[in-house]
């Protein structure tokens, strides 16, 4: 049967990880379902652009198989992003190794992405992209999880590794920088 | 340059965009920005950003991750044989595991393979029995000391070889040297004991297991 909340939208993530515990793997489908494409923004963010697909499934897999060191204090989305992170991470580095020692521009521009869906001009659009991708990789995290997921500062610190003070400081930077950008003709 | 004062408004705005504030506490956000073009030039670039960083961010399969979460981690967790073959994908499990989907290996995945074998081990191990049939020690032998010694007699322990223990020896704890030659007769008793049970193992295996690996075009 199962616990009838964890199969609706309403359940909390702790209460669906209970479920998934309980074996109720429709609450794994539906931690999935509701942060996936949130990982995928992050990832992003990150200048993952290539198998975005495999590095959510793993960040899935990887935060599932290691349920038991979760510890409530912080929310499951922060966890998976910290966990995504440093996939990403991994990535890089063995990547790098690939590469013989060539390092990565991190803060790359991101290029070859579909068409929006006409609610922003493409112009607009770009010039946006162009001002985030300006930004430094540490603020580019911070604006990103703020802005996209309204995450609250003290989560993107855990994220990102820093002091709750810092990520507000990155933050404001951020914002200025990209309303100069914008701002400029 | 003209900055905003109400940073605790400021620093709301996320949330304001969002849609996470309490009513009261969105109204006076919204009333602040109203009255900042600071705050309003904020709340302008962060919905433009979102809007541009959502619609640009790469879209995933996420019914495709969640089947392939779910079968990584649910899949090492079945206890039994006759679930993961007869339980439907939304089995229950019992417990998140340190692996993902680990795969059968061994005999248990294949399941000719051990039938091949056990097949491999009847006849190396019985075509040196026929060629030395009704010899042991170059003797005659008397088939009534081929039968079960009295109380089982396939004990390894109780069975004192004829001659001195050869280094190679099998698991039924029958010397096996230069030939069933050197064997004495308790040897044979618990060899062939040993055989019955493996022939009466491959006798039980189900009739697909024991299909011919290469099928013969039909004859007409």
């Amino acid at each position: 049967m199962g616990d009838p909340k964890a199969r609706t939208s309403d359940a909390t993530d702790a209460e669906l990880i209970a479920s998934w515990q309980r074996g109720d793997q429709r609450a794994a489908t539906a931690l999935v379902e509701r942060h996936a494409q949130a990982l995928a923004r992050f990832a992003a963010s990150l200048g993952e652009r290539d198998g975005v697909d495999e590095l959510v499934q793993d960040t899935f897999v990887r935060a599932f198989h290691s349920l038991d060191a979760f510890r409530a204090d912080s929310s499951l989305r922060t966890w998976l992003f910290t966990i995504c992170k440093r996939l990403v991470l991994d990535r890089k580095r063995a990547e790098r190794r690939r590469r013989d020692g060539v390092e990565l521009d991190e803060a790359h521009a991101v290029v070859g992405f579909d068409a929006l869906d006409g609610m922003v001009a493409e112009e607009t659009a770009q010039r946006v992209q162009d001002a985030v991708d300006r930004l430094t990789p540490l603020q580019k995290q911070v604006f990103t999880l703020r802005v996209t997921e309204g995450m609250p500062y003290n989560e993107i610190a855990q994220v990102v590794e820093s002091t709750e003070g810092a990520c507000r400081v990155h933050y404001h930077n951020a914002m200025k920088a990209i309303k100069e950008y914008l701002s400029d003709d | 340059m003209i900055e905003c004062l109400d940073l605790a408004k400021r620093d709301r705005l996320p949330e304001y965009a969002h849609g996470r504030l309490g009513a009261a506490e969105a109204e006076a956000v919204r009333a602040h920005v109203a009255g900042c073009a600071v705050c309003a030039a904020d709340l302008a670039a962060l919905e433009t950003s979102r809007l541009v960083l959502s619609a640009r961010a790469p879209r995933v399969d996420v019914a495709a991750i969640a089947a392939a979460v779910t079968a990584a981690t649910a899949a090492p967790t079945r206890p039994a044989l006759s679930v993961a073959r007869g339980a439907a994908s939304a089995a229950p499990i019992a417990k998140p595991v340190a692996k993902p989907a680990a795969r059968r290996t061994g005999w248990a995945s294949r399941p000719w393979l051990a039938a091949a074998a056990s097949i491999l081990i009847v006849v190396s191990v019985s075509l040196p029995l026929v060629q030395s049939a009704g010899r042991v020690n170059g003797a005659p032998v008397d088939s009534a000391s081929l039968a079960p010694a009295p109380g089982g007699g396939t004990d390894p322990v109780a069975v004192e070889p004829a001659a001195p223990a050869p280094a190679a020896a099998v698991a039924t704890g029958v010397p096996v040297g230069d030939g069933f030659a050197e064997l004495s007769t308790d040897d044979l008793s618990t060899l062939l004991a040993e055989l019955e049970q493996v022939e009466a193992t491959i006798a039980t295996e189900p009739a697909s297991m024991r299909k011919p690996i290469v099928d013969t075009p039909e004859v007409r």
